[in-house]
């Protein structure tokens, strides 16, 4: 079947009614001269609009600030070390578990707890 | 010329040597609920009280540091809770770094490491005092 007889056979079939090239070339016309719209539904805006707040939200509140991190690590049994950086205090923390209360008592530096040994070995105070 | 030009390119340099976060300040503080003695500045109270809760930091100790000469340093708050800070080889590019170790009744307790940034101060968390805590800060200077 070659072109002509094609034709032919599509204006038997759908025959063109009158007026119809002219009215579909002037709504052609009318859609090109309309400026481009984004005629998105509010309910997709307002969508958008939130997951776009979530995200700068959520960048903001897991920002890190390019410090380098402390480093802690115990030396003794009992005693636990953590390192952090606080956000709310922009500072690095190093927390300490275990450690026993410091007292005002006399402690191992203290001369009162020295044994004083130049002190003769008949003192009263020796054992 | 040269002989004014000279001196003051020396003390140009010589101020360019001194980097950030080679001096450095370490104190000891006591948090508590009660304004009692020589209280820690209002900045770093806001910054303190976010960490550890309390209302008032009072100043025990406070040293200032120069890394540069690279020799330990002791900041002896109370002889049953002290610090020593030894400043870190690094290159001549590269930020200045400390070692530190936390001593408890005269034994280590803890140690680690840490970079001297400026408007990033150091905590740490120490014992129970009292009705407060014991808390080490080292901050740049």
């Amino acid at each position: 079947m070659n072109d002509p007889q094609l034709k032919t056979m599509l204006l038997e079939t759908c025959p063109v009614k009158p007026g119809q090239e002219a009215r579909a070339w002037n709504a052609l016309q009318e859609r090109m001269q309309k400026p481009a719209s984004f005629a998105l539904p509010w309910r997709a805006l307002l969508g958008g609009a939130v997951a776009v707040s979530c995200a700068v939200a959520l960048a903001v509140h897991f920002d890190q600030p390019s410090v380098a991190p402390v480093s802690a690590s115990s030396q003794a049994p009992g005693i636990f070390a953590t390192a952090f950086y606080s956000r709310g205090a922009h500072a690095q923390v190093v927390w300490l578990n275990g450690l026993d209360p410091a007292t005002d008592g006399p402690t191992y530096m203290d001369p009162s707890s020295q044994i004083d040994e130049s002190a003769p070995a008949h003192s009263p105070n020796s054992l | 010329m040269m002989r004014l030009l000279l001196p003051l390119l020396a003390c140009v340099l010589l101020m360019g040597s001194a980097r950030a976060g080679d001096q450095i300040w370490a104190g000891l503080f006591v948090g508590e609920n009660w304004p009692v003695g020589r209280q820690a500045p209002p900045g770093l109270t806001e910054r303190l009280r976010e960490v550890f809760g309390y209302r008032h930091y009072r100043m025990l100790k406070g040293d200032n540091i120069d890394l540069r000469d690279h020799r330990a340093h002791w900041t002896v708050g109370r002889p049953d809770f002290f610090m020593r800070i030894d400043a870190l080889p690094h290159g001549p590019s590269e930020p200045s770094h400390i070692g530190y170790e936390i001593f408890k009744d005269g034994f280590p307790v803890a140690r680690g490491r840490y970079v001297p940034e400026p408007d990033t101060p150091l905590f740490i968390n120490g014992p129970d005092f009292g009705r407060g805590r014991l808390i080490f800060v080292v901050e740049t200077r």
